[in-house]
């Protein structure tokens, strides 16, 4: 039991790790579309998409939260973290549903995509409260339209690390039973 | 061959569910631009139900010279400013619309700006110090707010 416990505990820290590496690694890829200041490609999604696949949802939010945050601290401001952190939100829950509704009937890509829209729209709903002004919505179908393809990409990228990776393979079969 | 396989197994990954929520959701995505042009539809429908009351105001040094009310304006009338000193400005207004048609300030600015008939829109002649601007009153309005 309590090694079980330990376990689960490590493999989240793990996550935790390698989500915030991911993010940090992504901040400093200079972003080829100059037209869409504020795009990301959101790649630390991927660890939230197996965590959804491995872990009980509250496991997740706690993994989710502890990401935001982190990352927030060792590089980011009190602005980008309340993007985040309201993006992430959003788009967890999107994705839970997602997950919850279509057992068979779709693999991690649409459920990636729809998260990295719910994460544009979470973002962009903070900016809007913060400028006062519903016109920033505006501005989604740019940002969404590169948060999609990027969602289809972190997807593609889920589907074969849970096809590859022989200890992800084993954890999501036993988190299915 | 090989190549064949693999792109099999690549497309084999995509389930159904997986077009039908991309689609769904770039079609979702234009969903607040289509909100607001539907609330933009709507709010201009509301404004002309409500007849506003458009009248176009001639000032010279802010005090008015001239006034007529464009809505119910028909036909071609004319006017036209002249000072002390010799300044003139030739006003015509036509239906809806005012403009000035001849003047002889140097640098006939009032004159290109053509036409004007929406409420906010302004014509000015510096040089002769002539302000000709509409105004809007809401037919609901019945205050005094519009300084005459």
């Amino acid at each position: 039991m309590t090694n079980n416990q330990t376990r689960k505990y490590i493999y989240i820290a793990l996550l935790c790790a390698q989500g915030i590496i991911i993010g940090l690694v992504e901040r400093a890829i200079p972003f080829p579309f100059a037209v869409a200041p504020g795009a990301k490609l959101g790649l630390a999604n991927l660890i939230t998409i197996i965590s959804l696949f491995t872990l009980p949802i509250n496991d997740c939010f706690l993994l989710m939260v502890m990401r935001t945050v982190l990352s927030a601290l060792l590089g980011g401001t009190l602005s980008t973290f309340m993007y985040s952190i309201a993006g992430a939100t959003l788009s967890f829950f999107g994705m839970v549903l997602l997950k919850q509704f279509s057992r068979r009937f779709m693999s991690t890509i649409g459920i990636s995509a729809a998260g990295g829209l719910l994460f544009n729209v979470g973002q962009l709903c903070v900016a809007s409260f913060i400028a006062q002004s519903w016109q920033v919505l505006l501005y989604l179908p740019v940002l969404a339209f590169l948060g999609i393809l990027a969602g289809i990409a972190v997807g593609v990228a889920a589907n074969f690390l849970f096809e590859h990776v022989k200890t992800l393979t084993f954890l999501k079969a036993q988190h299915e039973i | 061959m090989f190549k064949q396989i693999r792109a099999n197994r690549y497309i084999k990954m995509i389930r159904p569910g997986d077009i039908i929520v991309v689609i769904g959701l770039f079609i979702l995505s234009f969903a607040p631009v289509a909100v607001f042009s539907w609330h933009e539809w709507q709010t201009t429908q509301a404004a002309d139900s409500n007849a506003q009351v458009l009248t176009a105001y001639v000032k010279h040094d802010g005090k008015t010279v001239y006034k007529v009310n464009l809505t119910t304006h028909h036909g071609v009338s004319h006017f036209t400013y002249r000072d002390a000193g010799g300044d003139y400005n030739k006003i015509k207004v036509t239906d809806h619309a005012i403009e000035v048609t001849e003047a002889n300030c140097f640098n006939q600015i009032d004159v290109k700006r053509g036409k004007i008939s929406k409420p906010g829109q302004t014509i000015v002649c510096l040089p002769h110090k002539l302000l000709i601007e509409i105004k809007a009153k809401d037919g609901t309005d019945t205050g005094g707010m519009v300084s005459a």
